[in-house]
């Protein structure tokens, strides 16, 4: 009882009583979650604005006569006439560990009821990405745990892999998937106690996305133990279109935290075309002019400052990176729709997602051809690149022939045997959600794909063989792993070892 | 808001202020009644423009001062010349009674609040203690 008076004691000894001043002004429209208010003088762009009944807003647009301001909150207690005043804040959210295994909307209030985010910290949603100076090239990998991924559009941490396809076609599933794998990578470099470990945190942004689907979400990153490496940013469908707008440059603040300390972090944004339908409504409540498809004139800069601030930083600026997966929904496949185009033309890469591939059962159904990673093969472990170099060129090899040899009743032995390893390396690929696989365990199946270990088997048992020879290196062929895993290589001696458990695991398959 | 309109506008502003640099209801009434007369095309957008620009400039020359207490003609005297001190010309101070401020008072200059009231510090203790 004493010790509450004392705190209320202390707080009201702290409380400055020197007279304030503040800038005000008067709503004088208000209409879907924006307020035109009048007054407001010296408000700054992207200025927290308070409201009665602790609304907030931004400053969004600065005229002549009137601040159109986005509303963050329950407007209907809202009404012309009101009250505005400047905070001189911009907007910030809270940052830092304490996010871990939270749930948090785009201003940072916890969502998940598990009670009040103890962090100190904050950062301000919009910032100045790093600029040329501390940057370095990406050079470490980023495992997301999916083979088809990994071994033909490797990510590097610090780089930003667009995921495009159509509707119900895996985009999520990838991101989702590669969110699992940096935990179970996390939790084995703490086990392993190796000091130079680095844990990659991450960040999942959704954005305007059904409760149920974000509530799933959450189900699976529980359910594989992630949950702990993970803040989830959510904004859904049914938010005001100024949360929606907001909540990936919140999560984006959430991420340059663990980047500016040294750590390395992983931001999905889910997805970036909604995000941007929620910035062209609330252009054109702003009456900002409009342009194609009726998005403002600023909707390229509205994705590339969000996606610069993910980066690789150097040694002198703490050695941290971002690396981003943003996600955009194509239309029957349309990869050359305007934000499609504008937000392909930001990133380092995209992995393409065909709905004929999912439909045929080829899943993930990562398109060999327009699938692309720029940078990302710099960052790959040399035993990985070493097994997995050539695979892209034979599959996208295959992709052809199998077009053309549809028409062809007479094939020769080279033709025959580039179908024969395309269909493999087809039914290797084929993995199950939320199923990470380690990379010394791909880098052993892929080893045994390329020294013919799987061509006595039918194409049809392929994935059945992969199965069972992933839970053989797991187990019994674990140190051939190890060595890869300590090494990153694929010297003679690994490969001895590799030969010796791959044979042993065939004498076992039937 | 198209140039003409608001060069328009800001001509009509001018003829409703004196030479002191006030605004007067007399004049207003002239520029009303000259529009009135004309009737100008975008005669609505006008008016409102106008309307929007004469609130400005009333706020400029109109100190709104709240008081938790009952005003006396010594306070509002000394309130008077401390703000002509500061802002330059005569300024129209509208003196009113807030009982909600419960003691203090509040100044309210063009977009500016200055305040210094139990209400005020009560808020703050209510802010620092829920966030």
């Amino acid at each position: 009882m004493s010790s509450i008076t004392e705190i209320i004691r202390k707080e009201i000894e702290n409380l400055s009583t020197d007279s304030t001043r503040t800038n005000i002004g008067t709503i004088t429209t208000l209409a879907d979650g924006v307020a035109r208010v009048d007054g407001l003088s010296k408000v700054m762009y992207n200025e927290m604005i308070e409201f009665p009944n602790n609304v907030l807003g931004i400053a969004l647009n600065l005229e002549e006569n009137s601040v159109g301001c986005v509303l963050l909150g329950d407007v209907s207690s809202l009404k012309e006439g009101d009250e505005a005043r400047t905070t001189g804040k911009l907007l910030s959210v809270p940052v830092g560990k304490e996010l871990l295994g939270r749930v948090v909307d785009a201003v940072g209030r916890p969502m998940d009821g598990k009670g009040a985010i103890n962090s100190e910290k904050t950062l301000p949603v919009e910032r100045i990405a790093p600029g040329i100076i501390p940057r370095k090239s990406v050079d470490q990998p980023l495992q997301t745990g999916i083979m088809a991924v990994d071994s033909m559009v490797p990510i590097g941490r610090g780089q930003r892999e667009l995921i495009i396809g159509d509707r119900s076609t895996g985009k999520t599933t990838i991101a989702i998937d590669t969110i699992i794998n940096q935990a179970k990578i996390n939790k084995q470099g703490e086990k392993s106690g190796d000091p130079n470990f680095r844990a990659v945190y991450c960040i999942y942004v959704a954005v305007g996305q059904k409760n149920a689907n974000v509530a799933r979400t959450i189900k699976t990153l529980e359910e594989s133990g992630a949950m702990e490496y993970v803040t989830i940013v959510s904004a859904p469908a049914a938010d005001n279109p100024a949360n929606q707008y907001l909540a990936p440059y919140a999560g984006c603040a959430m991420g340059e935290w663990y980047m500016e300390n040294g750590m390395d972090a992983l931001i999905v944004y889910d997805d970036l075309s909604k995000h941007a339908v929620a910035y062209r409504q609330i252009s054109l409540i702003l009456k900002r002019p409009s342009g194609r498809e009726a998005y403002p004139g600023d909707v390229f800069y509205l994705h590339s400052r969000l996606l610069e601030r993910s980066a690789r930083l150097n040694e002198e600026s703490g050695n941290g990176s971002l690396t981003a997966l943003p996600i955009i929904e194509t239309q029957m496949g349309d990869v050359s729709g305007y934000i499609p185009t504008n937000v392909i033309s930001i990133t380092d890469g995209q992995i393409f997602l065909e709905t004929d591939l999912f439909n045929k059962g080829i899943r993930p159904a990562v398109s060999v051809g327009l699938s692309v990673s720029r940078v990302g093969s710099a960052a790959q472990i040399k035993a990985y690149k070493k097994v997995a170099g050539k695979v892209k060129l034979e599959l996208a090899q295959f992709r052809e022939l199998a077009a053309f040899s549809q028409f062809e009743s007479d094939l020769d032995a080279t033709t025959k045997a580039s179908l024969d390893r395309g269909a493999r390396i087809v039914e290797l690929f084929k993995q199950t959600a939320s199923n990470p696989i380690s990379v010394e365990v791909q880098t052993a199946i892929m080893w045994a794909m390329q020294n013919d270990f799987f061509d006595s088997i039918s194409v049809d048992d392929v994935n059945r063989a992969t199965q069972s020879l992933r839970e053989y290196m797991e187990t019994q062929g674990k140190d051939a792993c190890e060595l890869i895993y300590s090494t990153g290589k694929l010297e003679e001696e690994t490969e001895q070892k590799l030969r010796t458990a791959v044979e042993d695991w065939k004498r076992t398959f039937s | 808001m198209s140039t003409n309109l608001n060069n328009l506008v800001r001509q009509l502003v001018k003829r409703s202020t004196s030479e002191e640099g006030i605004i007067e209801q007399s004049l207003v009434e002239e520029v009303l009644a000259g529009l009135r007369e004309i009737r100008p095309a975008r005669y609505l957008e006008i008016l409102k423009q106008y309307l929007i620009e004469i609130r400005k400039s009333l706020r400029v020359q109109v100190v709104e001062v709240e008081l938790g207490c009952q005003p006396n003609e010594l306070l509002v005297s000394k309130l008077r010349s401390k703000i002509e001190s500061i802002g330059s010309g005569s300024l129209d101070l509208n003196v009113t009674r807030n009982d909600n401020l419960v003691a203090g008072y509040r100044i309210r200059i063009v977009d500016d609040v200055f305040e210094d009231s139990i209400q005020s510090r009560l808020a703050k203790l209510s802010h620092s203690l829920t966030t």
